[in-house]
């Protein structure tokens, strides 16, 4: 009877908790026991405020064990600790706290880390700069020298407290100037492309054209922004050829100007410039420096000419005659004449196609920069750069083996040039070899290594 | 010494050989025509006192004349030409400038070869053909006719005739050789 009774109370309570007009769903059924999620969601917060944020480390360690059953946290890049898993509760922290035990806020690789690719630490204080999310206490130092810099320069960028001293942002930032080369100390001026405040620092001079100081080593020539415009005169040279032009005065080379002039080929300095033909088959300088209004500029000449043995050069100054030198002094509005003499080139001898043969020596001195400065021509034009036309072609130029055996092709002692003796640069050596009653010639082929074959 | 003017072709002859003995000078200015074979055999020397010349039209015929002297050939300083003086610079545009015309046209063997020295008129000399000798003697010099004369211009230009491998008589191309080419 007992087991009856009992059976009929729960029997009972059965029909009454789902027939009676007090019905509820299970889940309100649950709730009879567990908090809802608002009230669990208001109640977590009530806990929390208590408790210190600025490291989320002591939150997690002053949770309940049910709490922390319910709770979890990660880090992100915003400072933000947060239960990923079931979005209950999220955790704000401020900078320079700590996440997950070590300092991790904005160091570029997401939580666990301290640093970072561009994150510092001092202290317990984390200093972010690429990423910006957090930047630096007070008390930090100016930033770190960042190498040479425009002209030269090493800059670093601080405030007070170094805050906001960003490589993106500088707004309130002063910069400091330190140069890279001792020498450049004590100039003032800013360097250009920095537009904030200055305060304190070097501010070097790079001694660049442009920096609107004259330094040593610029002049009006080739930096007049800074040194201001020159004054300038011409600069003529002459070269003629003589075959006394070793013995003849300046005076009487002068004279030769209108009849045996040459076109030249000259080196000036220290300046120069592009020139133009003038009379006489002259090369002229035109408006060429004169750094010196009062003493005027020395200038010097040199020759490269090629065709003529070089003797001697004269100069004439504010049009004075002609006197032994290779320098002169050029003068505001003045000009400066330099006469450069020659000898001519010895007499010469070239063939043109065939083979030339000799038991001896060959020697034709031939002008080096002549168009076609070969002995043996290569066809029946004289001045044709194209070789070996279908026509014609160069022959073999053979000397002898014996003391006298040899050739020479230039005046260049130095150099007997080979390769003109023809565009093949075929030149041979003959060795004679008696045979029996028939004299029979043996020939040594001594080709140039890039001898055309 | 006797002065002998240009000699003749026979009809029907294939080859014309004249003989010397004693010293030559050449007479007057002597033209290469189309059928001339001349061989000249001097047993003396040789003083070539004008021109021998295959003219331009005449320059692919047939046309030969070869010295054979054993004794000096001397050529007269008045035989030569003007040198050009023509600067013509790397980048001048002109490809080609023609040879000029040769002062001297044959074949010349003799002990000795002596060019002549340069008169201030016909500085420069110009052999189209062969010169074979045992000493060739380089005398001209442009100077003499302007400052800048060698400049430009060789003051001697010897010119192959490809010709003479056809017109030559067989006997006087026979030349043994024994070529060798050894490494560079």
């Amino acid at each position: 009877m007992r087991t009856f009774f009992q059976l009929f109370v729960v029997l009972f309570f059965f029909i009454w908790v789902f027939f009676s007009p007090f019905y509820v769903s299970a889940c309100d059924f649950w709730a009879c026991f567990v908090p809802s999620f608002a009230e669990q969601q208001s109640w977590d917060k009530d806990i929390l405020e208590q408790l210190d944020l600025t490291n989320p480390v002591d939150v997690w360690n002053n949770l309940t064990p049910d709490e922390q059953s319910r709770f979890s946290y990660s880090c992100s890049e915003e400072g933000i600790c947060s239960d990923t898993t079931e979005k209950k509760f999220t955790i704000e922290v401020s900078a320079g706290a700590k996440c997950d035990g070590v300092q991790t806020l904005c160091n570029g690789n997401g939580c666990g880390g301290s640093g970072g690719v561009s994150g510092s630490c001092q202290g317990e204080t984390c200093y972010c700069t690429a990423s910006n999310k957090f930047l630096a206490a007070a008390g930090g130092a100016c930033g770190d020298w960042q190498g040479a810099g425009s002209g030269g320069y090493e800059v670093r960028w601080c405030n007070e407290g170094n805050a906001r001293c960003t490589d993106t942002d500088k707004s309130g930032c002063y910069y400091q100037i330190r140069p890279s080369q001792e020498q450049f100390i004590g100039v003032s001026g800013p360097p250009t492309g920095y537009v904030t405040d200055v305060t304190g620092g070097y501010i070097p001079d790079p001694e660049l054209c442009g920096n609107e100081h004259c330094d040593s080593g610029e002049s009006c020539f080739d930096c007049p922004q800074d040194c201001g415009s020159c004054s300038s005169a011409d600069i003529t040279a002459y070269s003629v050829v003589s075959p006394d032009a070793a013995t003849l005065s300046c005076t009487d080379l002068a004279l030769k100007i209108p009849t045996a002039n040459i076109a030249g080929s000259y080196t000036l300095a220290p300046y120069t410039k592009s020139s133009i033909r003038g009379e006489k088959m002259s090369t002229v300088w035109k408006m060429m420096p004169v750094l010196d209004a009062i003493n005027g500029t020395k200038y010097s000449i040199s020759s490269i000419l090629g065709t003529h043995k070089y003797v001697q050069t004269c100069v004439s100054a504010g049009g004075v005659d002609y006197i032994s030198g290779n320098e002169g002094m050029l003068k505001s509005a003045s000009t400066l004449k330099f006469l450069l003499a020659y000898t001519p080139p010895g007499p010469w001898t070239q063939t043109n196609q065939g083979n030339v043969y000799t038991g001896k020596g060959i020697f034709s001195y031939i002008p080096a920069l002549l168009r076609r400065n070969y002995f043996n021509l290569w066809d029946d034009t004289l001045t044709s750069t194209t070789p070996f036309t279908d026509k014609s072609s160069a022959g073999i130029v053979q000397y002898g083996s014996d003391d006298l055996g040899d050739y020479d092709f230039s005046v260049d002692e130095s150099n007997k040039m080979e390769a003109s003796a023809n565009y093949n640069k075929w030149l041979i050596q003959e060795k004679k070899k008696p045979k029996d009653s028939v004299i029979s010639r043996y020939f040594t082929l001594r080709n140039h290594p890039d001898a055309v074959p | 010494m006797t002065t002998k003017s240009k000699p003749s072709m026979v009809a029907g002859k294939k080859y014309m050989i004249y003989t010397a003995s004693g010293d030559v000078t050449t007479s007057g200015d002597w033209t290469i025509l189309d059928n001339d074979a001349l061989i000249i055999i001097i047993d003396g020397n040789l003083t070539i006192n004008g021109t021998i010349t295959k003219p331009k039209d005449h320059e692919n015929s047939k046309g030969l004349i070869v010295f054979v002297v054993n004794g000096t050939i001397s050529v007269a300083s008045s035989i030569g030409s003007v040198p050009s003086l023509v600067v013509i610079a790397a980048t001048d545009p002109r490809s080609t400038f023609p040879v000029p015309a040769e002062n001297l046209y044959g074949v010349f063997v003799s002990k000795a070869f002596k060019t002549g020295v340069s008169n201030a008129t016909t500085p420069r000399l110009i052999v189209r053909g062969s010169v074979i000798t045992d000493k060739l003697t380089l005398e001209r010099d442009n100077a003499v006719f302007n400052e800048k004369g060698n400049s430009q211009e060789s003051s001697e230009l010897f010119i192959y005739d490809p010709q003479l491998l056809i017109t030559l008589p067989d006997v006087l191309k026979t030349r043994q050789y024994r070529w060798e080419e050894v490494v560079p």
